[in-house]
Parts: structure tokens; sequence; C-alpha cells
């Protein structure tokens, strides 16, 4: 990812963050902690691991070039939701993942990745959303949706910087104020996936002299 | 009409002195719902026999649980009415260890079986359904569920049973801290184990303890120890222990009447959550089981107190 589409995605986290914090914080009991990985020729830690206080979170400027390491990404991610990293009670972590690309990692690498996520009990409980960037025929609108949990959601598309922002800011602070109202509720039902219940995300209506 | 009282008691004589305290959780209040917890402490005897029953139960918050609220009304009075029972039924005609292994045997499949019962009347008395529509999860008694914690303090032994969430801690006079029912690890997130699960007979967990030299039982709902670091943390049972040390210095009446502020706070600056908490103070065993003062071979002298109808 690199020109406007980078310069976009880092303005729009930066702008969303001290929406969240506003949106949380009509959950004083609710403690939030960011992290945030990159990826590209290889996945690493662009914010953490170790988990930092949404108030004081502040976002370095992200640059990639290279590959699309988006198994690896989701590895370094399996490894820290893994039960010995998390505390066990909580609510739910909000996952989002943000490409612009097709994995290059091997498709092994990446599915090998997915059922891991699927077979962690944070991995299952979080909240999985995933936006894509650009045109259609630039990522693989199937590999996404496999990281996503939230069916009813899909994936996230956005064309133009106006709808990436939108969609940053959207997936950001729904998904935390739906993890921040969890409650809790009995074992066992099958209908299990998450205790979250996310709203639509907003309509987009975009110009096509503003695509990406 | 009466104020609200700040907290309920029982007492008997020869065996301590309980109280409970109930919270609305500061989430709550911010979103205009209910306290969904409960507790109930009585006191009383069977054939000059006493004992204290106590429980606590916390209904679950989330949509699906909306009747929760009188779920836990129901669970702490099913638990009291299953253990006088149990007490009447088993202190007689058993000797004191196969009571042990009664209790561990029955009081799980029965007191289940009593709140669904209740649930059932409840559902009849106000015509409503126990399976909503749509909702292919529901095994009928979801919409009520809840936690429960029950303990009797009956003879040398202390009996204690739970199911979900929630917190039983034991100090005894030397300073000893005792957590007789683990907490359970399997659970995670905002789950827990409930009445309404479908198998909730088998999904209790009890502890049979000897009253020995007495101590102080607290069972707290996991609001409290959410405000804190969790089950059994460092900082919970510090917590735990430093009520203890104010009831030694100030008198366990002193600590009943400041409780309500004491969860309030907690419930404002940390988890938010309602916030329910029992306090037994037992008075050690002093030789064999006698008949007590003023307490007769066939006479049923009851104290009750609920809250959360």
């Amino acid at each position: 990812m690199r020109g406007k589409k980078i310069a976009t995605l880092n303005q729009a986290i930066r702008e969303a963050i001290p929406e969240v914090q506003k949106a949380v914080a009509a959950y004083p009991e609710v403690e939030i902690f960011m992290r945030a990985i990159r990826f590209s020729d290889d996945a690493a830690w662009h914010v953490g691991p170790d988990p930092v206080p949404v108030a004081e979170f502040t976002w370095p400027e992200l640059e990639t070039s290279g590959l699309t390491a988006t198994g690896k990404a989701l590895r370094l991610l399996a490894d820290e939701l893994s039960i010995e990293r998390m505390p066990r009670r909580g609510l739910p972590p909000v996952c989002i993942l943000v490409s612009d690309g097709f994995c290059t990692d091997p498709s092994e690498e990446y599915d090998n990745a997915i059922a891991e996520l699927a077979k962690i009990p944070w991995g299952v409980k979080a909240v999985r959303l995933a936006i894509a960037i650009g045109d259609e025929s630039d990522y693989n609108e199937p590999e996404l949706l496999k990281f996503v949990n939230q069916d009813q959601i899909g994936l996230l598309k956005a064309h133009s910087p106006e709808e990436l922002v939108s969609y940053i800011k959207w997936a950001s602070v729904s998904a935390s104020v739906a993890s921040s109202r969890g409650r809790s509720r009995s074992t066992g039902s099958i209908d299990d996936i998450s205790n979250v219940a996310l709203e639509s995300p907003p309509p987009m209506i975009t110009s096509n002299t503003e695509l990406f | 009409m009466d104020p609200p009282r700040p907290f309920l008691s029982a007492c008997d004589p020869a065996l301590g002195w309980a109280f409970g305290c109930s919270r609305t959780g500061a989430s709550h209040i911010r979103s205009s719902r209910p306290c969904e917890d409960a507790f109930a402490v009585w006191s009383g005897s069977s054939g000059a026999i006493p004992c204290i029953a106590i429980a606590i139960a916390d209904g679950h918050g989330d949509p699906r649980h909306d009747q929760s609220r009188t779920g836990s009304a129901l669970a702490v009075q099913a638990a009291v009415d299953e253990l006088i029972g149990f007490h009447r039924m088993h202190m007689h005609t058993i000797p004191r260890h196969i009571l042990r292994s009664e209790f561990r045997a029955d009081f799980p499949r029965r007191v289940t079986r009593r709140w669904r019962d209740y649930v059932q009347v409840d559902v009849g008395q106000r015509e409503i359904t126990l399976s909503p529509a749509g909702n292919a999860g529901n095994n009928g008694y979801t919409r009520y569920g809840s936690t429960l914690i029950a303990a009797l303090i009956v003879g040398d032994t202390i009996l204690i049973g739970q199911i979900g969430d929630g917190d039983v801690v034991l100090v005894r006079p030397d300073g000893t801290v005792e957590c007789p029912i683990p907490c359970d690890t399997q659970l995670m997130g905002m789950e827990t184990q409930s009445l309404s699960s479908r198998d909730a007979h088998l999904l209790w967990r009890t502890a049979t303890l000897d009253r020995g030299a007495g101590g102080f039982l607290i069972a707290a709902t996991d609001g409290v120890s959410d405000s804190f670091d969790g089950s059994e943390g460092p900082e919970f049972l510090k917590f735990v222990k430093s009520l203890v040390d104010r009831v030694n210095e100030f008198g366990i009446e002193s600590v009943a009447w400041s409780m309500k502020g004491w969860l309030d706070r907690y419930s404002e600056l940390a988890s938010g959550d309602d916030m329910t908490l029992v306090f037994v103070s037992i008075n050690p065993v002093e030789g064999e089981d006698k008949p007590q003062p003023g307490q007769n071979g066939t006479g049923e002298d009851d104290v009750l107190s609920t809250e959360g109808w």
C-alpha cells in the first residue's frame, strides 16, 4: 500500500481515535487498549505487542512497500490472542484487517492462520472486520471474507478516500461501543459466536472522481 | 413508604450472624436497567438444630436473558427453600459424613429442579412465554438465566454450592484465606454457567467444609471481584481480608451499615456491574451440637430476609 491509500489510512486512523475515546466515554467501566500490526514483506508490531490505553494511543506514521504478508500478520494476531497472553475474563477484542491486495504468503499459511483464529477462544469471540481498499480486482474478496466473523456486515469495500475514512471510523467506533456493551450470558447457546451485536455500516455514496 | 434498607440480616446465637447487601451497578443506573442481582439470608432451626442459609444470584444481563431479574430472585428463593428442606430432611436421619455426600449428590439436582418449577409458576402467573419466537437456541429457561451461590451452616459443617461466576471466600480466625470453590477456568469473556443451561445440574461445583474454629464466609457476585483483579486475585482477597479486619475492629453491624456506600463506590469507579455481597460471621464449634437455649425439641423459629423481588 502506498501513495494516497496509505496517506488516507494514516489520516483516517488518527481521526478515528478521538471518536473511539468519545464514544466509549459512556462506558467508564471499560478500559480499551490498542495494538497494531503492519505487514508488507513480513509482519511486525506497529504498536505493541504491549497494549496501549486508548487515551495514550498515538498513531505512528505507517509506511509500507513490497509484498502483502497477510498470513504472517494473522499468525501474529492469533499468537497474541492466545489464552496465555490475554485475560480470561473481559470484553471481546475488536480486530480490523485493512488490506489493498492479494495475500502474497502461501495460501496454506493464510488458511492455517485463519483456522487458528477459529480455534482459539478469543479468536472466536473477537469482533473481526475487514476493510478492502481500492478496486475489487485489486484484492481477493473471498480471502478477506475468511477473516470476517460478522456475516451481516461482510467485507467493507472502500473505493475512495472518503469511504476509507468513513469505514475506519465506523468500524473502530461501532465495534468498540458494541463490545463495551457486552453483558453476561450463559454458555452453550447454539448461536454462540460473539457477544456483540453490530449496527449496519453507514451507506456510501461516492463520486467517481475520487476513486483510489 | 419506608426507605430501602441498607442491608438485611439473619442471626443465630449458636452459629453466627449474616448480612447481605445488594446495589444496582453504576452502568445499570446509567442505562436505566434494574439490578439483576438478588440475595437471601435465613436463620432458623428444626428439631433444635439451628442453621444459617444464604444465597446470592446474578441474573445474566444479555438481552436474551430478559427475565433474569426475576430469575435471580427465584434462584435465591429456591436455594433457601431447598437448603431448609435439606436441613429438615437429613439432619435427624443420617450421620454427618453422609450429610456431606448427600449434599454433593442431591443439592445441585434438587435446587435446579426447584428453580425451574418456580420459573414455570412465574411464567403461568405472568402469562409470558418461556421460549420467544425465533430463538432456536433457547432451552426454555434462557430468559430467566441466572447464576447461584448457596451455603448452609449447620452443626459442624459448612455446605456450599455454586453454579456460574461469583466468589466464595472463607477467612479463618487465624487469617487463613480459603477459596473453597476454585474459579471456573473454562469460562471465557462474559460467559458464565447458568441455571438455565441445558444440563445445569451437572454444572454445579460444591464444597463441604468443617466449621471448626469458625471464621467469616463471604459470598459475592462477580461485580465485586471484577472491581478488583477478578476471582481469587490478590487485590480482591485483600479487600475481603480488609472487610474481616473492619468487622474485628468496628463490629459486624458497623460494616453492614457501611457496605452500601462501599459497593456503590466500587461499582462507580470500577466494574459498573451490580454488586451483591453476603457476609457470614461463623462462630466456632463448641463441642458437639447441643440444643441451644430457648429452642425446644420440635419448634421451628425462622427469620428470612430476601432482596431482589
